[in-house]
């Protein structure tokens, strides 16, 4: 937690007024001299100054804290962050303004949203605040600054603070998506093998022991157990065994993001049926094609939550040749792109 | 349309943040019963109403059964606050709540007339207090039972006082509308330099700071719906949560319980409104205000600068004199006369017409001095016969001297100057008692002296205003300029007696209207002020010197029928020595009241000087008999009603300021051990820790440094805590730039700990000084910005 200068900022109106009703109180004091206005004078004069420091030492002390149950959302499901307003002293106010940065890197848009919520003593105070994330990406959710308002309203302490957390966003499963998928799927040379989930189908090249960082679904378990040791099943490169999808971030935000699901969709049934994919995207900015090996729908994740970094870019019609030039051995992928009017999934022949 | 939306709470809708980001409308979802905020607004309600009514109560000495009324007021700032749960409950139960309330009201209206005009009573009675005055209007009381009727008539208040209240509370937290009610309210007692029971002055101020605190803290709405949250066009803000309400609340009594306690060890209350008698711009205001108390609203206008009964000269607005029967002053003293024995405390010098009040003789010498010239020369006769031994109750010699015992008890402050006395005219605080050494004169041998005649001229000046209706009184009464004074005196008396009754309720003296021409001309009627500043006017106008009294006149009828014999640490002797026309009496003890407050003339004559002529026509007169002293007194003994009449038992609840401030420090003992336990739980640990570093061998001393030191670090630098010893610690700290020094020195410093921590060689002081230097330049400011705010 970073804390650097605080700032006020004064309600002058309130503290005339405050000013005004104490001009009246020592007026009826000083006319009556009765005690009961003696003790409202008094009382008014020493409020103002213990609520001033109570509220820039409450302004110190005070935490602020953000929580996202769930690091991985499905987009257009409602998901919580949490704010929590820690207070480990036994002073409170009334209104603590908490102005929660909400961010999607992908499509660069950003807000902020103010929120008043108040701190109890000597406690916790949690929002869970419910958010529906309908565009696919990285959020981030931030807080850099609350304001502190002391107990008489006068005066606003700025507390700058650093909390964030962030949440990858990932496309629904759509039946009509995946439907695109035993489409483009249908030319593929597969082998035999079974449509368990799961099952890897490609041809084992060799058998070893288990380094730490093999994945579960590799090992060989029946001679795992003659063994009594961990081996794992090397598999074989499957470069003319594979389906190559491109995902194409051309198009305005509401079109990518079509085409980010709908890619989603396609690769993690492809995924599913047991195809193995490998996916692309261009990175405008790098000049380059990212690729990913997906082999199960954790690869598809960690695939996307890397595009999620790229740029969308108007449109490019050169990306067959450039995916000619990178991958000549390539015969046919399949382009996920915005196309006619509509997001599609189209297979295409390499120049 | 955000008024109506307002109103009826429609649902509302998702928060775009940004594109792809929306808070949902499910966080309107998140509910909280609003019956607790509900409750906790209608405590403040209570504690404001209650506080406002109890405070008016305590401050005019109104007794009523306490605890009824809070139930009944607390009760009823609930209810009415949980009618706002919703529309419909607002509106049906506005009227329900009402009509039963218009109800009761007729039901028991006899009660609460009886009650609101036995607190008005009380509240008149506070006011003669403070005015110094005995006359004000007494309402008649149909119930007996006052406490009862009072109670009743309380509550209805109070509930009155809930609807409005709670309507400015409940909805929008209006702390300065309910203020101006409140002390509106308790204005009027304020003034009269009354002050409420602590208690009472802790619920108002309890309540005000609360709903202050709400309202500064921007919460305080009310809303018909249970949602915890509500959308601004600002952003998203709680609409309640009653946690941080009660925390409030329980935080704001705290505080006014430990202010209040402060405040009455601070400025006790007693002792502040013995200092606070003296306020210059609050007399100005005096005079309207008790106009309005006697004539009403009228009285506004009213041109008289002072009205009142008797005190100091102020004449006018009395409509009819209420008495108290309360002990004014008490007297002791023995009776030596069948004269009437009087206390003089004000002596008018000059008539003011129109403004109706007799002014005191402020420029020359104090009047009442020109007794002590009668008073030197009773004195000196007096000594002369005791010195001849010719004093003795029976002596033909009728020389004597008297101690008066005079006790203010709750009299105003004013002197009680008994005839003939040396003693200066200096006011008797209330509680104090003063003796009098008075020269009592049986005859006339005793003569005014040259000098006194000078003095005496000065009282003789008569309004112009005044002239007419002072001649035609002079002329209907016969009185003649060649008469004789005592001649004058006679008639006068005579004509009063057979022509203008005396009555205690003459009627307030109308405005515009001079007191003693409306006396005179309209009324003809009045009571002991009337007549005797007509008679002043009227002597004076036949050339006589005269001079306008006021003062307690306690006869004999008086002394005999009411006065208690004390001998008790009192004889005769003390009290009395000389002649006594009654023979050898005892000392009587006697209890004036403002029944035995009287106006009376003194005039001069050459013969006697200054001598008591006191023309007020008697309105019930018991015949003398001529009866000895003791005969009298036991046959009064023996007539005399016993026993005292008033409400008594009845179940009291009440919170006494000396329960409150028990109560205040009880808060504040509490408060202070939290205090004292909190410092010693944070004190303890250090002193151990002292204790153990003072104890501790060198390299001991350097690890526990060291360690502290670290521990510290690891608030701020959280990533320091993940280095498990003191390599990987200072490491860290040279990468983060934390820790500025050469290699070879961090190096030295490793070392030097490790040596520290677990060999056997005990390190040198050099090289723990060594380290502590280098420690010395740990830096925080100076850290990269990559090792800022590392977390998972």
């Amino acid at each position: 937690m970073v804390k650097n200068r605080r700032l006020i900022k004064v309600h002058i109106f309130k503290i005339i007024t405050y000013c005004i009703l104490l001009g009246l109180v020592s007026w009826f004091y000083f006319f009556l001299r009765s005690h009961l206005f003696l003790m409202l004078l008094i009382l008014m004069i020493i409020t103002v100054p213990l609520s001033i420091v109570a509220g820039m030492y409450l302004s110190r002390r005070i935490d602020i804290d953000l929580n996202c149950a769930e690091k991985d959302i499905i987009k257009n499901t409602e998901s919580y962050v949490g704010i929590i307003i820690k207070n480990p002293t036994y002073l409170m106010t009334m209104n603590v303004k908490v102005l929660l940065e909400a961010e999607n890197e992908f499509y660069n848009s950003k807000n902020t949203l103010e929120i008043a919520l108040p701190c109890r003593i000597h406690g916790n105070y949690e929002m869970m605040l419910p958010v529906n994330l309908s565009r696919c990406g990285i959020v981030n959710y931030s807080v850099k600054k609350i304001y502190v308002l002391d107990l008489v309203g006068f005066i606003e302490y700025k507390k700058n603070v650093d909390v964030k957390r962030s949440v990858n966003v990932f496309p629904e499963a759509e039946t009509e998506y995946r439907q695109k998928a035993g489409e483009v799927g249908g030319g593929k040379t597969e082998t035999d093998e079974t449509n368990k989930k799961g099952h890897d189908f490609s041809d084992v090249s060799d058998v070893r022991e288990y380094i730490p960082g093999d994945r579960l679904n590799s090992i060989h378990w029946k001679l795992s157990a003659k063994k009594d040791d961990l081996m794992v099943k090397d598999r074989v490169s499957m470069s003319d065994e594979q389906m190559v999808v491109l995902v194409d971030l051309a198009g305005d935000n509401e079109v990518v993001d079509e085409v980010l699901s709908l890619g989603y969709n396609v690769v993690d049934s492809l995924v599913n049926d047991g195809i193995f994919v490998k996916l692309m995207w261009w990175k405008e900015k790098e000049f380059e094609f990212e690729t990913r090996k997906i082999l199960y729908r954790e690869d598809l994740k960690e695939a996307y939550t890397d595009m999620y970094e790229a740029d969308i870019y108007e449109s490019n019609d050169k990306i067959s040749e450039y995916i000619s030039g990178v991958m000549p051995e390539l015969r046919a992928y399949v382009r996920i792109c915005y196309k006619e009017g509509k997001v599609d999934a189209v297979v295409e022949e390499t120049i | 349309m955000q008024w109506l939306k307002r109103l009826f709470d429609f649902p509302q809708d998702d928060i775009e943040i940004c594109e792809g980001i929306t808070v949902t409308s499910s966080v309107y979802e998140i509910k909280e019963k609003r019956l607790l905020t509900m409750l906790l607004k209608g405590i403040i309600v209570y504690l404001l109403s209650m506080g406002a009514v109890g405070s008016y109560l305590t401050c005019v000495g109104s007794e009523c059964h306490m605890l009824a009324l809070n139930i009944v007021i607390f009760v009823s700032a609930i209810i009415c606050s949980l009618l706002y749960y919703n529309v419909w409950v607002e509106n049906i139960g506005y009227i329900i709540f009402f009509s039963l309330f218009a109800a009761l009201m007729y039901l028991f209206r006899d009660y609460i007339n009886s009650g609101f005009y036995s607190v008005v009573n009380d509240s008149l009675e506070s006011a003669a207090d403070f005015f110094e005055m005995r006359g004000f209007t007494q309402y008649n009381e149909k119930i007996s039972d006052t406490r009862l009727a009072i109670t009743i008539m309380a509550m209805f208040v109070g509930v009155f006082i809930n609807i409005v209240l709670n309507n400015y509370i409940s909805r929008t937290m209006r702390y300065i509308t309910a203020s101006i009610i409140i002390f509106t309210i308790i204005l009027f007692p304020l003034y009269l330099g009354l002050e409420p029971s602590t208690i009472y002055a802790v619920m108002l101020f309890t309540g005000l700071l609360m709903s202050f605190f709400m309202k500064s803290g921007q919460h305080f709405r009310m809303h018909r719906n249970e949602n915890v949250y509500r959308k601004e066009k600002w952003g998203l803000t709680y609409i309640k949560d009653y946690k941080s309400m009660l925390q409030l609340f329980i935080l704001s009594l705290i505080i006014i319980l430990i202010f209040v306690g402060a405040m009455n060890i601070i400025v006790p209350k007693k002792d502040f409104a013995k200092n606070s008698q003296d306020v210059s711009y609050k007399k100005k205001t005096m005079d309207t205000v008790y106009n309005i108390l006697t004539l009403g609203i009228g009285g506004v206008y009213n041109f008289y600068n002072n009205t009142g009964g008797l005190s100091s000269g102020r004449l006018g607005g009395v409509s009819t004199i209420r008495l108290d029967y309360q002990t004014d002053v008490e007297l002791k003293f023995v009776p030596h006369s069948m004269d009437t024995f009087y206390l003089k405390n004000f002596t008018g010098y000059e008539y003011v017409p129109y403004a109706n009040k007799w002014e005191k003789n402020e420029n020359f010498e104090d009047p009442s001095e020109e007794c002590e010239q009668v008073a030197y020369l009773l004195r000196g006769n007096y000594k002369r016969a005791k010195k001849n031994g010719e004093l003795g109750e029976n002596s033909s010699k009728k020389f004597a001297r008297g101690i008066a015992e005079v006790k203010n008890v709750e009299g105003p402050n004013l002197s009680y100057i008994p005839y003939y006395t040396l003693e200066g005219a200096t006011p008797l605080i209330m509680g104090k008692t003063k003796r009098y050494e008075y020269y009592p004169r049986f005859d006339d041998t005793v003569t005014a002296t040259s000098g006194s005649v000078l003095v005496a001229a000065k009282y003789s000046k008569v309004p112009d205003d005044n002239k007419e209706a002072i001649d035609k009184l002079i002329s209907d009464s016969g009185m003649k300029r060649s008469y004789t004074v005592m001649k004058n005196v006679e008639l006068l008396e005579k004509y009063y007696q057979d022509n203008v009754p005396y009555t205690i309720s003459p009627g307030a003296t109308k405005n515009g209207n001079d007191f003693v021409n409306y006396f005179l001309e309209v009324n003809k009627k009045g009571y002991c002020a009337h007549f005797a500043s007509a008679a002043t006017l009227a002597f004076r106008r036949l050339g006589i010197y005269a001079r306008y009294c006021e003062g307690y006149a306690i006869s004999y009828n008086e002394v005999i029928d009411e006065g208690e014999i004390s001998t008790k640490n009192n004889n005769y002797e003390d009290y009395y020595e000389g002649y006594n026309a009654l023979g050898k009496t005892t000392v009587v003890r006697y209890e004036a009241t403002d029944a035995d407050a009287h106006a009376w003339v003194e005039v001069y004559t050459s013969a006697k000087g200054w001598v008591v002529a006191d023309v007020t026509p008697s309105s019930d007169e018991e015949d003398e008999d001529n009866e000895n002293f003791w005969s009298r007194f036991r046959r009064s003994l023996e007539n005399r009603r016993s026993g005292n009449t008033g409400n008594t038992g009845g179940f009291k609840i009440g919170i006494n300021d000396e329960v409150m401030k028990n109560i205040s420090l009880a808060v504040m003992f509490v408060i202070g051990m939290i205090i004292i336990a909190f410092l010693t739980l944070r004190l303890v640990p250090v002193i151990r820790y002292k204790n153990r570093f003072n104890n501790a061998s060198l390299d001991d001393k350097l690890i526990m440094k060291y360690t502290s030191k670290m521990r510290r670090l690891e608030r701020k630098l959280p990533e320091l805590k993940r280095k498990k010893n003191h390599d990987m610690q200072i490491d860290y700290l040279r990468d983060s730039e934390v820790l500025v020094a050469s290699g070879t020195a961090l190096e030295k410093v490793k070392n030097i700990l490790e040596r520290a921590a677990f060999s056997k060689k005990p390190i040198t002081s050099e090289e723990y000084e060594f380290v502590m230097e280098i420690l010395k330049k740990i830096n925080l400011k100076g850290r990269k910005e990559e090792y800022k705010d590392k977390e998972d």
